[in-house]
């Protein structure tokens, strides 16, 4: 973390809104998306990011080293993408019908990186968030089980785990495609 | 797979900034005017409406209707274009944006308002603040406005409600775009905003500015039509549509027996065009004899002009109020207050720093899915508070959340048995949120059902537009 930030970080855990409102904006693509991985759209992931910034700055009094604010911030993000999970009993799956909606010119590897996101989207839960800590935030298995808050053999359990499904998601598509 | 695979594809989630700000601010200012919490629980429910059925189509691509209008974008438009504003170029190109030349210098720093425009529920000011805020508390690259609409003060301002802002670092400084939902039930064509700008970065004011806004009359087809839905208890009514030059907004009224359930819409017209809709404010509310009565005023994309009815497809979340028990005794049990299901509690241990509460869940519906119960044990770890008896009746109702340091909100779970919905919740004493003085004959716990029952999708309802609308 760049030193300056860390000044903002104390600024806001001594309850300096505008020092917290940046340091969330600082990292608000990587919050939303990681909210989309889990919810599937964009309204709802909006809602994830608002109440994990209500939540954050609620507690932020209590983050004790200035050092952990991401991973503190992401854990936060994590638990209320879950929570927001809970409420939608019928998800809407990333699917063929979108890559239908799409306009005309799609990058070549547009194909290939919905299916994978339609691949991690089907994962469960803890997979998930073990797989998207891992390959988006590049995360240590290390801090992975800080986050999760689960022994670090858990974590490497999961990602093993995690990484078959994605494989074997991503083979029926093939096999879709091809039969 | 690799890492960069990974990314590519996390890359094409589209990330509406704007979008993205606005939800960031609304939750940070959420806490410190928890009066206005159901506002913004209102806002962030409704909006949910518009994406449940209709996905918002996640792309990195540009939007088709921001290359038509680029095209033809005149000089005072290239500003909306910095900020992605599609709206802010539709009125642009009909010149139906007021250029404003305002600046003012205060401490070393100018800010300059450039423009302001007003289309149905919305209202856009831009400006231009000059380097010198670099001198200020924020980092190079920040600016932070901390300002006030109407003479009104701190966060006791309906302007700031749902206000989103934008930035971009130009020459010599800094553009930025303000954008606000108007905030009253009726809207004047013409009127003169006061903005008061008490600090930037940190560097202290006041900038005083008074902007004219205006608008032409907004066409407006009325429908008040009503759907009830006895078995849910909840009625909806959509009263009306206005129509700007390049927007939408759409007014409609809900009465519902249990506050907190929420209803969301979605709006396909009968020529297959889904309108979304954008965070709604609230006109009104009010609790009467046939329930929670609230008239919202929501954002809209513009009405097709050859659309001739609409259907709505109404969502409906519900919720339970907490049912409580002080924990005097190792074993009881709880009822929810709507739903046929149940908590029965088999044990409560303390050992040491931890509270161990065995239970299970009854009414439950039989054979669960694998997924379903891992979804239910994740929930369980965040349905059972534990309070300090004394500060139950603290809970802010519009914002509940367990008071600091006399609440704990959350807790380990751990299934023991799958068939008979058994499960264990270890509460621990000395974490982050913890009660002060902590007695077991004195703590209530408090538990809600609300998320055992699924959402509801209700009967969709067709309103035929009036005619006349063009």
């Amino acid at each position: 973390m760049k030193m300056e930030n860390h000044q903002l970080v104390k600024k806001a855990i001594k309850g300096n809104k505008s020092a917290f409102e940046m340091l969330v904006q600082q990292h608000y693509e990587r919050i939303y998306r990681t909210a989309y991985l889990y919810v599937h759209n964009e309204v709802d992931a909006l809602d994830v990011v608002q109440e994990a910034t209500y939540q954050a700055f609620a507690s932020i009094h209590s983050l004790k080293n200035p050092e952990y604010f991401m991973t503190w911030l992401t854990r936060i993000v994590i638990r209320c993408s879950g929570h927001a999970l809970k409420r939608k009993s019928n998800l809407v799956p990333l699917s063929d019908e979108i890559l239908s909606n799409l306009p005309g010119q799609v990058p070549p590897n547009m194909e290939e990186s919905l299916q994978l996101l339609n691949a991690i989207q089907q994962l469960r839960e803890n997979y998930r968030t073990a797989i998207i800590l891992f390959y988006y935030y590049d995360y240590s298995i290390k801090a992975i089980s800080s986050v999760m808050d689960i022994p670090e053999s858990t974590v490497k359990t999961y990602l093993s785990r995690g990484k078959a499904e994605l494989k074997k998601s991503f083979q029926e598509e093939e096999d879709k495609c091809h039969g | 797979m690799d890492n960069k695979e990974f990314k590519t594809a996390i890359e094409q989630i589209h990330v509406p900034k704007e979008k993205v700000f606005s939800a960031i601010s609304k939750g940070i200012n959420k806490e410190d005017n928890r009066g206005k919490g159901k506002n913004n629980k209102v806002l962030a429910g409704v909006a949910t409406a518009a994406a449940l059925l209709g996905i918002t189509v996640a792309s990195g691509f540009v939007n088709p209707a921001m290359n038509r209008v680029l095209a033809k974008t005149p000089l005072i438009g290239g500003i909306f274009q910095e900020f992605n504003d599609v709206t802010g170029m539709e009125l642009a190109n009909q010149e139906a944006v007021t250029e404003l030349n305002q600046s003012l210098t205060k401490n070393g720093v100018t800010v300059k308002l450039t423009s302001a425009y007003f289309d149905g529920s919305v209202v856009s000011i831009t400006g231009f603040v000059d380097k010198a805020v670099e001198k200020g508390g924020n980092e190079k690259g920040e600016v932070s406005f901390d300002l006030n609409f109407e003479h009104n003060n701190g966060d006791h301002d309906p302007w700031l409600n749902g206000k989103s802002n934008d930035i971009k670092k130009v020459e010599g400084g800094y553009n930025f775009q303000w954008k606000m939902n108007y905030p009253y039930e009726s809207f004047k064509e013409n009127f003169t905003l006061p903005i008061t700008i008490h600090n930037i970065n940190g560097i202290k004011g006041e900038w005083k500015f008074d902007i004219p806004i205006q608008q032409e009359k907004n066409r407006t087809l009325v429908m008040n039509q009503e759907q009830g839905y006895p078995e849910d208890e909840v009625k909806i009514r959509i009263k009306e549509i206005l129509t700007a030059k390049a927007s939408s907004s759409l007014v409609y009224e809900t009465v519902q027996r249990y506050k907190d359930d929420e209803i969301y819409l979605k709006v396909v017209d009968n020529k297959g065009n889904e309108y979304s809709l954008g965070n709604p404010i609230v006109l009104e509310e009010s609790q009467q004899e046939d329930g929670y009565h609230s008239t919202v005023r929501t954002e809209m994309d513009k009405l097709h002009s050859d659309s001739t009815s609409l259907t709505f497809y109404p969502q409906i979340n519900f919720t339970d109020l907490k049912v409580q028990q002080l924990l005097d005794q190792k074993s009881f049990s709880l009822k929810s207050t709507r739903f046929n299901l149940g908590l029965q509690v088999n044990d409560v241990t303390q050992k040491g720093g931890k509270l161990v509460i065995d239970y299970q869940l009854t009414g439950l519906p039989k054979n669960l899915s694998k997924h379903k119960l891992e979804i239910m044990n994740h929930n369980l770890e965040y349905l059972f508070w534990l309070v300090d008896q004394e500060y139950v009746d603290k809970i802010d109702p519009e914002n509940p959340w367990p008071p600091k340091n006399h609440g704990i909100p959350f807790n380990k779970v751990k299934m023991i048995d799958k068939a008979t919905a058994h499960f264990q919740s270890t509460f621990d004493l000395n974490g982050e949120e913890k009660i002060e003085n902590f007695k077991l004959e004195q703590t209530m716990l408090l538990f809600d059902f609300s998320s055992f029952v699924s959402a509801k999708e209700l009967q969709p309802f067709t309103v035929e537009l009036p005619v006349g609308n063009e």
